[in-house]
């Protein structure tokens, strides 16, 4: 193509927005904006602003009238059925403009894979856009699916763009912005609930959103929000998927809860997973919540912070989001409908390099029979009875791992004291 | 939230250990509920714990010795300290009790482990008062040396 010849400019017009002016008999004229990539002879014509674009703005005009007098260097003109024209006045040429697509159409690549019409109808609750969350949320806009509560108090900061969607642009911003941002770029007419909020301080927000989600996304990097979590999505019967990445990211492994299942709690009372190997990417947040002592030393705390590379927690967000698909489709017919028969374990593991926790692991050719690197594994977890989350006989524990470290008379309380606490 | 059935469970194991007037709850049901419990060392000194269970047992309870305490050379325990096991004390001053690590923390876990635990921290701490030994001496190296 040659981008010097006027007549290979491209207009794009937004096809909602294009209709919804056409359709109101009040609105003769709206004056918008237009966005050109001179070098690249594009041009975006929309109504409103968008909040971070790039390239030279122009003035743009949208008018149902056949003549007007007017500045604009850009006039788009509407006629009675819908049809656009645009007038460009530094090249004095009239151009049809491709409409950005309407909602049947933008995901059309994905029919006879995903089942469309459900997607559309679903509502997913991301909680925690961090490296993880805001990946999924953009592959499930992608996906097709209609509705997202967005949670995160956060904002994008520079250390994480090496993992993050977000952009150097977007330093400083709240992340629930700025993904609802990125969710809306792939599918401009999927609705978007934000709440920049710390769920720990707001669990009665939580448990709400949760029960109006068909599954929940749990992005977050912590213990006390996943349990905060967990105990929401088990008293609403929500599906709920949760991953993480070990430090590092030399692994990471991802469980779903499904509704008469094991939860997050359950898994944690299995030995053979190891809660404290968690990757700490940020120390001030870690420091917050506990996972670094508050006695740790600068130094020290800086040592534990190890973040590992984008493209290691890339399996992680991947197996998340095809959970996600697969549960959100379940019972539709649709070319994913095998994977449900695939994604029966609740919790899969992944090794990106035979490391610390995978030190053990066989070598990739897999000559001795040892779990591999770059291949996922499920394990089935059992619901426990006594989970103190979702079981049915909550048993509390009485601490006797503790008293038999101790030793009994260390722990023994002198119970012949009676110590009235309103004398104390 | 810590509710009225939690509370229940808790009870349960607490009074298989515990004198009914060693403890008592507050707020149950509320964001504020906390739990207050007498401990007495072997030598006879007293203290009241506070259990801040605002947001147990999704995480694990804060819990202080409701004065502020002080080292033996009469340094006070108000600040994160490794050697005492210390965390930040609260706008009262009372004394933060380092009883659990974050990351090995389940909702499974009860008041009355916490409180076992907390119970052997005043043990340390009057026995660091007697000897001069730093705490981390009785609560690490020493249960080393015996095991």
């Amino acid at each position: 193509m040659n981008n010097n010849n006027p007549e290979n400019l491209v207009f794009f017009i937004d096809g909602q927005e294009l209709t919804s002016f056409s359709n109101d008999c009040q609105r003769q004229e709206h004056v918008g904006i237009a966005y050109e990539w001179e070098g690249e002879n594009v041009v975006h014509l929309r109504f409103e602003p968008l909040p971070h674009s790039f390239g030279i703005t122009h003035k743009v005009l949208f008018t149902k009238k056949p003549d007007n007098a007017t500045d604009a260097p850009i006039i788009v003109r509407v006629a009675d059925n819908g049809q656009a024209t645009v007038l460009y006045r530094k090249t004095e040429l009239s151009y049809e403009p491709n409409i950005i697509p309407a909602k049947s159409d933008l995901y059309s690549r994905n029919k006879g894979i995903l089942e469309l019409n459900i997607l559309e109808q679903k509502r997913v609750l991301i909680i925690g856009l961090g490296s993880f969350g805001s990946q999924i949320g953009i592959e499930l806009a992608k996906a097709g699916v209609g509705t997202f509560s967005l949670m995160d108090f956060d904002r994008v900061e520079l250390h994480n763009l090496a993992r993050h969607t977000a952009t150097v642009n977007d330093l400083g911003r709240l992340k629930t912005d700025v993904i609802e941002q990125a969710i809306k770029g792939k599918n401009p007419y999927a609705t978007v609930h934000k709440y920049p909020v710390n769920i720990n301080d707001d669990v009665e927000l939580l448990i709400r959103e949760v029960a109006k989600a068909d599954i929940v996304i749990c992005a977050t990097d912590n213990n006390r929000s996943r349990f905060n979590i967990n105990r929401c999505v088990v008293s609403t019967r929500t599906p709920c998927i949760y991953g993480r990445a070990i430090t590092r990211a030399e692994g990471g492994d991802v469980f779903i809860y499904r509704p008469g299942g094991a939860c997050y709690c359950c898994l944690l009372g299995n030995n053979w997973f190891n809660a404290a190997m968690e990757e700490i990417t940020n120390e001030q947040s870690a420091r917050n919540d506990g996972r670094i002592a508050a006695y740790t030393s600068a130094e020290d705390a800086d040592a534990m912070v190890q973040v590992g590379l984008s493209a290691d927690i890339e399996p992680m967000c991947n197996m998340m989001v095809k959970l996600a698909l697969t549960e959100l489709s379940r019972g539709a017919q649709s070319g994913i409908t095998s994977l449900e028969k695939e994604y029966v374990y609740p919790y899969y593991m992944w090794a990106n390099r035979r490391e610390r926790n995978y030190a053990n692991w066989g070598s990739f050719d897999n000559e001795d029979q040892m779990p591999t690197i770059m291949r996922w594994y499920g394990v089935d977890v059992p619901r426990d009875e006594h989970c103190a989350q979702c079981g049915e006989k909550v048993t509390l524990d009485h601490g006797e791992s503790f008293i038999n470290a101790f030793g009994q008379q260390a722990a023994q309380v002198n119970v012949n004291t009676t110590i009235d606490l309103d004398n104390l | 939230m810590f509710d009225n059935s939690r509370k229940t469970l808790e009870e349960q194991v607490l009074l298989y250990y515990l004198p009914q007037n060693m403890f008592r709850f507050r707020n149950v049901g509320t964001r504020s509920a906390y739990m207050e419990a007498a401990v007495q060392a072997n030598d006879g000194a007293t203290y009241l714990l506070y259990f801040d269970l605002s947001n147990y047992p999704e995480t694990k309870p804060p819990v202080y010795v409701e004065q502020m305490l002080y080292t033996r050379s009469g340094e006070p325990m108000n600040k994160p300290s490794s050697t005492n096991h210390t965390l930040q004390a609260n706008g009262r001053g009372w004394t933060q009790i380092c009883h659990y690590q974050d990351a090995f923390w389940k909702p499974d876990e009860s008041l009355w482990k916490v409180y076992l635990k907390c119970r052997m921290w005043i043990e340390m701490y009057r026995a660091h008062l007697r000897t001069g030994k730093p705490m981390n001496y009785y609560l690490v190296e020493h249960s080393r040396d015996t095991h």
